[in-house]
């Protein structure tokens, strides 16, 4: 009896051991462990042992049973884990096709450096200006110093609606627009944005353009905070190792006056195509707030100072993307602006 | 302004180095753009002197030269008629390239080896210049040493300086004013020109009268008569001078004025004096219908605002701006007048632009002469005159100055010098800038100089432009950045600002891209567009001087950019496109206001949406762009807003096309574009577009989120198809479904549109999925199924609608 219990014992391991799959193991289960099963038989067929073999016998085979059902319940796992390789396996994707696109679109450019030169003044305190692009020609030439005949309006051809309103040349008039709604208080601190527009169209002009003009005006204020602010506008937009250079330079609007330069960051100032061999970029004009200006404004120039800049957009993005045709910027082609 | 280096030296001391001075004087506010020589490649050919001259044995023309070039003897062949022994000449040895583009070879002539060639004035570019002979090679000065270099022995080895001056420095186009800037920021000594004259014993006084009659236009006339005048060329140096500073070289006398007037900046003009009639010079406005046959043989037509130079007859030169032909210096002239005259800048500037002749003379009158260096120039006129041995001046000056001058004084404090740079200078050291610019200074108070401008210096008013002066010289770069310290702005960015970049945000976000397009366009895009009418015609923004007839008015609408964007992408074949542009349009309002400016955004796409390999086909059609424009009125919390039909338009499809209202008030447009502007356009595709008005949404943007409790209920979707007649809007089903939910109904979301042979004609299927929720309950099925039931009677009754 004993033989028989090792023997099934000893067999239903071995069955296990070549079970392959889930119904296998059913099998194997009710072979041994079924209602009719070797085991089952022999554990009912003890009635005929005798009182000293029962014990013995039923505890061999109670271990048996316990044995076979571990066994076949450690098997099975091992199926499933194999099974559920096997599914995975099945499973697997092209993991190299393209996936399904978030399509966005693309920002112009001139807005993309627009937006930055704005992160850039409004992180020092600058609030953001705006003014008409249709302009009286008080507002575009008179109050910022240029009065009729004066020979820098000759540096940028006006388009005309009437004698006194044209297409503004410059985003200058948003400073006297400015100081003129904020008078008497202080400080005044924007930046205004905006298209200006010049009656001239060839490979390096627009007729219309983008520039943002700067403007501070306050009871303290000097060329060198002057210096200071664009330094760090350069060093943000172009890189922290640049440097920058002012030019004396004339404004009618503003006095001193300055073209500020930034060492190019081709050739980090040494000398390359970019810069035409000069190791510096022309950016921006700026200066002092000319005392008419601020007079013509309202202020009392004896008693507030300020600084005014302006650069053009396009000029800073041609040379941040390395683009190398203005027209470009307006043409809109659909290769071109997919590229930003 | 284009002057040579050794001109300029001629009146300051220097010992920089060209480049050097050219970054000094850019550094200070007078921009040298380039420094080039007067002819390039002249270091590289050399002197070499005629040895010995042998015939060439297999020519009759061809001459064989023995050539001292210093260090050797070439064997050079050469057919010029003008060799000789003992000459010099300007040789080019092998691999030199000639100023003309030519590179020397060695070459065999008949048997005869040349090793470089003789060069003649034409060859080497010189003739232009005065270094040039006709008959054939250029024989250079006998004192030459053989082996020279030809810039050196030419005197060509003298960068020119090209300025590119500010328009307040008009006295920069004066040599010696430059001198003065060299001497400001260098120190060098100064040395101003003779201007010593010998005189006959006639009276000039008694040869010419002069009579100003517009004292306002013309503040000083000055004249001197020259006699005996004798025409030639001027010498090789004042014709060198000259053509360094870009001017070409006429005569003697003619040349004199110009060179004067580089060298002060004050411009002069010679007339044949016989040619004058009357003895007399009247400074006057044109009579009605006078003319001038001017020096360039063109006849002018004089308006009355001009100021004309006349005799006791006619207008003989337009002041300042370009003489007569009748009154022309010529060979015969045997007197000249010499004039020196102060003009008002704005009406030379006027005139000269008026008939497009800008020359030398008048750029200079343009910006203001000095009134006090007139008679100085005229002297130094007539003093190089004599020098060159063309004429002699008569006795004394005629000089008509009505109203002299007042000199101008300023008063600059030292604390304002600093407070405006943020330097720490002190007086002493504001003056010594300031008198290194012959500002002369007295003292005045504590700590303020009182400062005597020079007459020439027409940009200097008050004490601002004397700090700029101190500023420049001083160096900007010598000014330390910092940063401004003071109270900060409190931030009033318009909210159009903010806006704009939320709405770019949106738009990009959506799969549009960004388009920049001109301000202005045609009237014939609007007509292309079917946007003419003509009771717009009267609210467009014309501009009164285009660039071109295609640009003649400012934009009413950003659909032409959009449209004209659309149509020329799609001719690079590129078919799938989505734009979107962000800008102002013009209104007309009025001859005396500003027109009005109004921030529109418009879009416009075709074709399909760009995809993958899994991605289904989706069309840009209507409802492509209709689902952009809800999603940005979502994001915006703009609420209430419909789109209703629109058939009025020739723009526009008129079934696919809507209005789109926010209450009762149209706040843009969308639709496909008409078949007739997709023809005109040459489009063989439908495109669809949308233009909005973001003024008139401004009012009804809401972007403050208020939160609502999470449901704590459980809810029940109901799916309830209905068909209906196709003409009853999908928006009035819908309006009655959720108006009849009420509070229960949570959502109703559209999920199919079907029209087909299972449906009666006429009729189409809409299918809506409906979910109940309450904030107190959980709903009953009950509940549900009553408001469910109650939904499509009301459907029934209203549309005759049925349950599908």
């Amino acid at each position: 009896m004993e033989q028989e219990i090792l023997g099934i014992k000893e067999s239903a391991l071995s069955e296990l051991g070549s079970a392959q799959t889930r119904e296998e193991l059913q099998a194997i289960r009710v072979k041994y462990l079924g209602k009719k099963g070797e085991l089952t038989r022999i554990l009912r067929g003890m009635g005929g042992l005798s009182p000293e073999l029962r014990p013995r016998i039923g505890q061999l085979a109670n271990q048996v049973r316990t044995f076979i059902e571990e066994e076949l319940e450690r098997r099975l796992l091992v199926i499933l884990e194999r099974e559920k390789q096997q599914r995975l396996e099945a499973e697997t994707i092209d993991v190299t096709l393209p996936g399904r696109t978030m399509r966005r679109g693309h920002k112009h450019p001139l807005t993309i450096v627009l937006e930055e030169i704005k992160d850039i003044f409004t992180a020092m305190g600058f609030d953001i200006a705006e003014g008409p692009e249709v302009e009286w020609d008080y507002y575009n030439f008179e109050a910022l110093n240029i009065p009729k005949g004066h020979p820098a309006r000759d540096m940028q051809d006006s388009f005309y609606i009437t004698e006194e309103i044209l297409l503004r040349t410059h985003t200058s008039p948003v400073q006297i627009r400015t100081m003129e709604r904020m008078v008497p208080n202080l400080p005044v601190r924007i930046i205004a944005p905006g298209k200006v527009y010049r009656r001239d169209d060839d490979a390096t002009h627009s007729p219309m353009f983008h520039q943002v003009e700067g403007l501070l005006v306050d009871r303290h204020c000097t060329l060198g905070d002057l210096k200071g602010v664009l330094l760090t506008f350069a060093r943000q937009m172009f890189g922290e190792d640049r440097e920058i250079r002012l030019r004396p330079s004339f404004f009618p609007f503003t006095e001193p006056s300055a073209e500020v330069d930034i060492s190019c960051f081709g050739c980090k100032g040494k000398g390359c195509r970019v810069c035409s061999g000069t190791g510096w970029l022309e950016i921006l004009g700026a200066g002092m707030v000319h005392p008419k200006v601020l007079e013509n404004a309202g202020y009392n120039p004896e008693e507030v100072i300020g600084f005014a800049f302006g650069m053009g957009v396009e000029r800073i993005a041609l040379l941040k993307y390395g683009i190398n045709d203005l027209r470009l910027f307006f043409e809109n082609d659909i290769r071109f602006l997919r590229q930003f | 302004m284009r002057l040579s280096y050794k001109w300029l030296k001629e009146y300051v001391e220097c010992d920089l180095s060209v480049e050097e001075l050219a970054e000094r004087l850019t550094m200070s506010g007078i921009a040298v753009e380039g420094i080039t020589p007067p002819v390039p490649g002249l270091s590289q050919i050399m002197v070499g002197r005629i040895t010995e001259l042998i015939p060439h044995p297999n020519s009759d023309h061809l001459m064989i030269c023995r050539v001292n070039i210093g260090n050797e003897t070439l064997q050079l062949v050469s057919g010029a008629p003008n060799l000789a022994e003992g000459i010099n000449v300007p040789v080019a040895r092998p691999g030199v390239t000639l100023p003309g583009g030519v590179t020397v070879e060695s070459r065999t002539f008949r048997g005869e080896r040349s090793e470089g060639v003789i060069c003649s004035g034409a060859e080497l570019e010189t003739d232009e210049w005065g270094y040039g002979d006709e008959k054939g090679v250029l024989i250079l000065d006998p004192g030459l040493a053989p082996g020279t270099p030809l810039d050196v022995a030419l005197g060509f080895d003298d960068p020119i300086l090209e300025f590119e001056l500010t328009p307040n420095r008009g006295d920069c186009l004066a040599a010696i004013n430059i001198a003065r800037e060299v001497r400001a920021l260098t120190g060098g000594e100064l040395s101003l020109p003779d201007v010593s004259v010998k005189e006959t014993e006639e009276k000039t006084a008694d040869l010419i009268k002069v009579r100003i009659e517009e004292p306002d236009l013309c503040r000083r006339y000055a004249a001197r008569i020259i006699r005996n005048v004798r025409i030639a060329p001027s010498p090789p140096w004042l014709q060198y001078r000259l053509r360094s500073a870009g001017i070409r070289p006429i005569n003697n006398i003619v040349d004199v004025t110009n060179y004067v007037m580089v060298e002060t900046g004050q411009p002069l003009h010679a007339f044949d004096y016989d040619k004058l009639q009357g003895r007399q010079i009247i400074v006057r406005h044109p009579y009605p219908g006078e003319k001038l046959v001017s020096l360039d043989g063109v006849t002018r037509e004089l308006d009355q605002e001009m100021l004309a130079i006349a005799d006791a007859r006619e207008p003989v030169a337009l002041a300042g701006v370009m003489g007569g032909l009748a009154s022309e210096v010529t060979e015969a002239t045997q007197t000249i007048l010499l004039e020196s005259a102060c003009f008002d800048p704005l009406n030379i500037r006027r005139t000269a632009k008026q008939l497009g002749m800008r020359t030398e003379a008048a750029q200079r009158f343009e910006k203001g002469v000095d009134i006090n260096g007139v008679i100085r120039a005229l002297d130094r006129a007539a003093h190089l005159i004599e020098e060159l041995g063309a004429g002699i001046a008569t006795a004394g000056i005629v000089d008509e100055y009505v109203r002299p001058e007042a000199p101008l004084t300023i008063r600059l404090r030292t604390a304002r010098v600093n407070q405006v740079l943020g330097t720490n200078l002190d007086r002493a050291a504001v003056q010594d800038i300031l008198a290194r610019l012959d500002f002369s200074c007295e003292l005045c108070g504590p700590d303020g100089l009182l400062v005597n401008i020079p007459s020439y210096r027409h940009d200097i008013h008050q004490e601002i432009d004397l700090i700029e002066e101190v500023a420049r010289v001083y160096g900007y770069d010598q000014i330390k950045p910092t940063i401004p310290v003071g109270v900060l702005a409190h931030s009033s960015s318009p909210r159009r600002s903010r806006f704009r970049e939320l709405i770019t945000e949106a738009m990009v976000g959506a799969g549009l891209n960004e388009i920049i397009t001109y301000s202005f366009i045609g009237e014939s895009s609007l007509d292309k567009l079917g946007m003419t009418d003509p009771s717009n015609s009267e609210r467009l923004v014309r501009i009164q001087n285009p660039l071109r007839e295609e640009q003649g008015i400012l934009r009413p609408s950003l659909l032409p950019g959009l449209v004209d964007t659309i149509s020329s992408n799609y001719k690079h074949k590129q078919l799938n496109l989505g734009f979107f542009e962000l800008g102002v349009v013009f209104e007309h309002n009025g001859q005396d206001n500003l027109p009005l400016e109004k921030l529109r955004l418009g879009m416009a796409a075709c074709g399909e949406i760009e995809r993958e390999w899994l991605e289904p086909v989706q069309e840009r059609d209507f409802y492509y762009l209709k689902g952009i424009v809800d999603g940005l009125f979502e994001l915006l919390g703009v609420r209430n807003v419909s789109y209703r039909p629109w058939r009025n338009t020739r723009t526009l499809h008129p079934g696919r096309s809507a209005q789109i209202c926010v209450g009762s008030e149209v706040i843009g447009i969308i639709g496909e574009l008409h078949p007739d502007v997709l023809e005109r356009y040459d489009l063989p595709v439908r495109v669809v577009v949308s233009e909005l008005d973001l003024e008139a949404i401004t009012p009804f943007i809401n972007l403050c989120t208020v939160f609502q409790p999470l449901p704590r209920f459980p809810g029940i979707f109901r799916d309830l198809a209905v068909v209906v007649p196709v003409d009853i809007p999908a928006e009035s089903i819908r309006k009655t479904i959720v108006e009849t939910g009420g509070s229960l109904l949570r959502e109703c979301r559209l999920f199919d549109v079907y029209q087909g042979p299972q449906l009666p004609e006429g009729h189409r299927s809409l299918a809506y999925s409906l979910f109940f929720q309450s904030q107190e309950r959980t709903l009953t099925d009950e509940e549900v199924t009553e408001v469910y039931d109650r939904i499509l009677k009301n459907l029934e009754s209203q549309y005759g609608a049925r349950l599908r």
